[in-house]
């Protein structure tokens, strides 16, 4: 099967019954291909489709190639002025809106990202874009890129610190805790971190894949009254995404650290790997 | 086999029943032989005018949209029915595609289309197909669409447990939002009527107080009213489509309530907007319905919704259009026809 999954691309032949698209148009695509006919595609919410066929996700082979082939109304034109590189980069940027939607980000919000990888920094640049007045992303490492790339905070996770201890350290640095925090990294800690310092009646949306079973203060949850949401992929992202990048409200430029050839996919997976670069 | 006797509009007051052929199920689809379908003010709008405010519809236009059937025929890939499955239909041909489709919103898609269950046989996409329990008949089956219009209503005007809701008229529409509501949690249902025939009907199916419209002025009406439910109401959902209820659900909804008019009426009207706006009270529509068959049929069949005596005229499809004209006259006694399209 083949990987690949954040695809832009030019539209190079029309299948029968495609209106919206013709030859030539630079596209991007959302890797859905849902079935249409369940109760979650008919109620608006085709990402958990359980018949749906996802790129790069066995047994779904992907588009890591020079062709591939998808359902029209899940491919979106380009304008002038959104490269393919930044085409492809509405994938997981549509990962960080869906997950900022569910977090009820609005105009003057306080927002907690843990987790300075491509979600969450694509979580920081969307919740920037929906008005956040500030945006703390939390790291062990990496927040250099977090901080060029507009967080307004940053915060480097001490190696012998507890979530609970942290937590009111997160409040002094933004000026206030976070009515909404957005858990990209799949590490325990960052899970603690969210209920201990997303404010009381807050919302916290959980979209890193870590262990199975995680122990977190349940208790803390209840008295705070905090709101727990999973976020899986997205929804109708790509049409906002795309204009957000084509009239500058995200810039996502900053976070693409390296280039290969599709004839170096091989190295460009060990550099993944590495954790040393980041898109 | 050309034996599908059907009701067809080909312009104002052109209206054929005729023989047409068996329509086949493509893949995902299943045809329908008909038993049960409902008339409604949609359908007799097109019969008159060939035409309706919101729809886009072309001639030569098949009417009927409120029906249940025994399933006939089973298109390729047609896994979730069998021959002999008793079914409500929802009536849509819907494009799935479209960013309305895709945002659960497929009642507003750009080319959906509606109807064609006045006749024998019909072929509908097999996941708007919905089985019916033995216990319920075709009768009380096809009436899952009006309800599921009722739900719909309900659920956008917001209705919440406690709310005082006054419902404007009571036809079968008005009726089923009553109950809809009452089952929402709704602490009081009103309804209101010209006709007091027709309120008999809706104090029997459970509103809580009715209320006969005779020559009062609106403010006489707010005054009574609001003395009748205790208070200003919460919801107002007006199901006549008139200047004067909308009007008057304009002036007696309470500050930040909700009124929903689901009543068809003329394209244009005069109404006092200004000061219902600056009293944030939320002015909605509501299309059709999307995704309320199993609810509508689970009330239907645990008896939530009671729609005894609501039926109150039935012809056989032969004489469909005596049905229109008998619902163009609006007798006192009308509620709900059903016509009976089964081959007998």
């Amino acid at each position: 099967m083949l990987l690949g999954h954040e695809v832009s691309g030019v539209v190079s032949k029309v299948g029968p019954g495609v209106k919206h698209l013709k030859v030539g148009d630079r596209v991007a695509v959302d890797p859905h291909t849902t079935c249409r006919v369940c109760e979650f595609c008919k109620s608006g919410r085709y990402n958990l489709c359980p018949d749906v066929f996802f790129l790069a996700t066995p047994p779904d082979s992907g588009a890591l190639a020079r062709y591939h082939v998808h359902a029209a109304d899940f491919v979106f034109k380009l304008p002038d002025n959104v490269s393919f590189e930044e085409g492809a980069c509405v994938e997981p940027l549509s990962v960080g809106l869906h997950g900022c939607r569910k977090a009820g980000v609005t105009l003057g919000s306080r927002v907690l990202i843990t987790g300075s990888g491509p979600i969450g920094l694509c979580s920081m640049l969307c919740a920037k874009a929906l008005g956040a007045a500030a945006v703390c992303v939390t790291d062990s490492k990496r927040l250099q890129m977090a901080k060029s790339a507009g967080a307004t905070h940053t915060l480097q996770i001490p190696p012998e610190a507890t979530a609970e201890e942290l937590a009111p350290k997160v409040a002094e640095l933004m000026g206030g805790a976070p009515e909404h925090t957005i858990e990209c990294s799949g590490a325990q800690f960052s899970v603690n971190l969210g209920v201990y310092a997303t404010k009381p009646g807050g919302t916290f949306v959980i979209i890193g894949h870590g262990p199975k079973d995680v122990s977190f203060p349940v208790v803390a949850c209840v008295a705070k009254e905090i709101t727990i949401k999973g976020s899986f992929r997205y929804l109708n992202t790509w049409p906002t995404v795309i204009e957000m990048i084509s009239c500058g409200k995200i810039d996502v430029n900053p976070i693409i650290s390296h280039h290969f050839t599709l004839e170096q996919t091989l190295q460009a997976f060990e550099m993944a790997k590495s954790g040393e670069g980041v898109k | 086999m050309a034996d599908n006797l059907t009701a067809v509009v080909y312009g104002p007051k052109d209206f054929r029943l005729e023989n047409l052929e068996r329509p086949e199920p493509g893949e995902k689809e299943v045809q329908i032989s008909v038993q049960s379908c409902g008339i409604c003010a949609t359908d007799v709008k097109i019969y008159r005018y060939a035409k309706l405010t919101g729809l886009d519809i072309e001639m030569p236009f098949i009417l009927g949209h409120e029906a249940s059937g025994i399933v006939t025929k089973l298109g390729k890939e047609v896994t979730s029915l069998k021959l002999g499955d008793r079914v409500a239909a929802e009536p849509w041909r819907i494009c799935r595609y479209c960013d309305l489709c895709k945002s659960g919103n497929y009642n507003l898609c750009n080319v959906k289309n509606l109807g064609k269950c006045l006749a024998r046989y019909v072929v509908l996409p097999e996941d708007f197909c919905h089985k019916i329990p033995e216990h319920i008949d075709f009768e009380t089956a096809a009436l899952a669409e009006p309800l599921s219009v009722a739900i719909r209503i309900c659920t956008r005007a917001g209705i919440k447990l406690g709310d005082h809701v006054l419902v404007l008229g009571s036809g079968t529409i008005g009726i089923f939002t009553m109950q809809t509501a009452k089952c929402m949690g709704a602490a009081s249902v009103t309804i209101t009527d010209c006709l007091s025939e027709r309120l008999v009907h809706a104090k029997r199916l459970g509103a809580d107080n009715t209320f006969l419209v005779k020559e009062q002025s609106i403010p006489e009406l707010v005054d009574e009213l609001a003395k009748l439910i205790g208070k200003k109401p919460d919801v107002v959902i007006e199901c006549a489509g008139a200047k004067p209820t909308i009007e008057l659900g304009m002036k007696i909804t309470k500050p930040t309530g909700c009124l929903l008019v689901a009543g068809l009426g003329p394209s244009r009207i005069e109404i006092p907007l200004f000061e219902t706006l600056l009293s944030e009270i939320d002015i909605r529509g509501s299309l059709a319905y999307t995704n309320n068959y199993p609810r509508a049929l689970n009330l239907l069949s645990t008896g939530k919704v009671n729609i005894k005596g609501m039926i109150t005229h039935r012809f056989p499809l032969e004489k469909v259009e005596d049905a229109m004209k008998l619902f163009e006259e609006n007798p006192k006694d009308l509620v709900k026809i059903i016509i009976d399209c089964s081959v007998e």
